[in-house]
């Protein structure tokens, strides 16, 4: 009997664990290469912290994909998916985005990296002006003024 | 608590601090086409950016690109005919606002999407201009004067059809004259093809089309009388007559979407829709209160692509004797069983000073 599922334990860089089955870890093809390669019980991801790696594993959970007794494949429906998407980013600070980002591209989970990508986007579109842009990315802007002021002669149509 | 990055070790040269520039590169692809001129104000790195042709690979690579509207108005007090451009602008509603940057138009002027770029064809002269940097670049003049030109695109060849002066074998050897001939404009090499294809059409010559689309590789010409309405095929430079049932509407200021075409019969309140797949029109269900309403006593009214299921109608409206120009964003659903619905996303005036006339309208993907 196969029933007996397969448990991997993940630890942080500052020694937090989290014990997942292993098809959550399949979610990400750095941790499932690892896996493969290196079938120790405890895998040490020295990148990532305690709390960025809870996120991550909570992502995959709710992301995995279910295989059921018939091989069928099915996993959480698409609707129900989304909203959990939005749940899980909403009021989410632009830090801990930015640490999921490097996580998720560090691991290798497109799906994560996409959810957080169009994240950031969505502040930035949300932004009203290019000023509260900069503000909110912490860019500083390297025009001179004159640079700018043409800059918006160049895009007049744009603006009233 | 920030988690030491080693990937990105240019962060004096990054798009957003922090983060790496293929991801911020991704990530202002995600931001509506919209706010990229708030973009460019940011820092000249945003700037560069967004006049890069890597962003607007990473958007189609994402599968978000978005169509841009352009419009070509006439101003009843100059009689200049300008391009204006469908922008939302930050925190308001979409809007007709005029690009200075292009030239004026001529008053016979055609107008076609290829990529992100829209043609202009004049009576002789053409030009282009990008809708990223919105700069008229010259196109080489069409070889030969052409009039009542229809004007179409398959992949990314440009072919213009209509009367031209030319030299022609005849029943008593060479002639020359006007006849009805297509020529061909090839934008990779930005050339005119060496030939103008003379083809035999029961046709005289005059405006004689109404409309014409492309769809499924053919050049589909509405006559304004039934029986001068064709279909061009470049592949077999064959001229066909055009099926009746296709033909049996008097479809005008029509747009196709996903090779099926679309037009507002206004006589008969309704959004029309024929499939060439099936040979057979059908109502776009969803709409018969909207246009009821809105567009009862419209004069005219064009259609534009405004996406992969999107389309947007333009019409005119009246209010306190002036004439404004409306515009409803109308997206599209196929149902089970072939029916196609439509639903109003969002219909305004998009022009309110009652100074213009609605001349063509022309979508880009970018």
């Amino acid at each position: 009997m196969e029933n007996e599922k397969k448990m991997i334990t993940l630890k942080s860089s500052d020694d937090v664990t989290f014990e997942v089955e292993e098809a959550v870890v399949l979610e990400s093809q750095f941790l499932s290469h690892l896996v493969q390669d290196c079938p120790a019980p405890e895998h040490k991801i020295k990148e990532v912290t305690g709390k960025i790696l809870s996120k991550v594993v909570e992502y995959c959970e709710k992301h995995v994909v279910v295989v059921v007794d018939g091989g069928d494949s099915s996993s959480s429906s698409g609707d129900d998916l989304k909203k959990w998407d939005d749940k899980f980013i909403k009021e989410m600070d632009l830090s801990t985005v930015y640490d999921l980002i490097a996580a998720a591209n560090y691991l290798n989970i497109q799906a994560l990296l996409d959810l957080m990508c169009q994240r950031v986007a969505d502040v930035i579109t949300a932004c009203k002006d290019h000023k509260e842009i900069r503000e909110t990315l912490g860019i500083v802007s390297d025009y001179t003024a004159e640079e700018e002021a043409e800059v918006l002669k160049e895009n007049e149509w744009a603006f009233d | 608590m920030v988690v030491e990055m080693s990937f990105s070790k240019n962060m004096e040269l990054s798009l957003i601090p922090s983060l790496p520039d293929d991801v911020a590169i991704d990530i202002v692809a995600r931001v509506p086409r919209s706010h990229y001129p708030t973009l460019s104000l940011v820092s000249k790195s945003f700037r560069n950016l967004i006049a890069s042709p890597k962003l607007y690979k990473t958007r189609s690579q994402l599968g978000i690109t978005q169509h841009r509207v352009y419009a070509v108005l006439r101003n009843r007090n100059t009689g200049d005919f300008s391009f204006y451009i469908l922008h939302q602008r930050l925190n308001s509603y979409n809007r007709l606002v005029h690009v200075r940057t292009l030239p004026h138009m001529s008053s016979r002027g055609s107008y076609v999407p290829v990529g992100s770029k829209v043609y202009a064809f004049n009576n002789l002269s053409a030009v282009s201009f990008d809708c990223i940097s919105h700069r008229a670049q010259r196109v080489p003049d069409i070889p030969q004067r052409m009039c009542y030109k229809e004007v179409n695109v398959i992949g990314k060849k440009v072919y213009v059809i209509g009367d031209a002066f030319c030299h022609y074998v005849g029943e008593n050897g060479w002639s020359k004259g006007w006849q009805k001939a297509v020529t061909v404009f090839d934008t990779e090499t930005q050339s005119w093809e060496p030939k103008l294809v003379n083809k035999d059409m029961s046709v005289g010559l005059g405006p004689f089309w109404s409309d014409s689309v492309v769809m499924e590789g053919k050049i589909y010409l509405k006559g304004y009388r039934n029986g001068d309405s064709f279909v061009y095929g470049p592949r077999e430079r064959k001229w066909e007559s055009m099926d009746e049932v296709m033909n049996s509407k008097e479809w005008e200021g029509s747009c196709v979407i996903e090779d099926v075409l679309y037009y507002h019969d206004r006589s008969g309140k309704a959004l029309r829709a024929y499939d060439p797949k099936e040979n057979s029109w059908s109502v776009v269900n969803g709409l018969e209160e909207f246009l009821a309403v809105e567009t009862a006593r419209s004069r005219w009214s064009l259609t534009v692509n405004y996406g992969p299921k999107k389309l947007a109608l333009f019409f005119p409206k009246k209010r306190d004797g002036e004439k404004l120009i409306c515009c409803a964003e109308i997206a599209l659903e196929r149902h089970q069983g072939g029916e196609i619905w439509g639903k109003v996303q969002w219909c305004h005036i998009v022009i309110g000073d009652g100074l213009f006339d609605m001349v063509k309208v022309v979508a880009v993907t970018v």
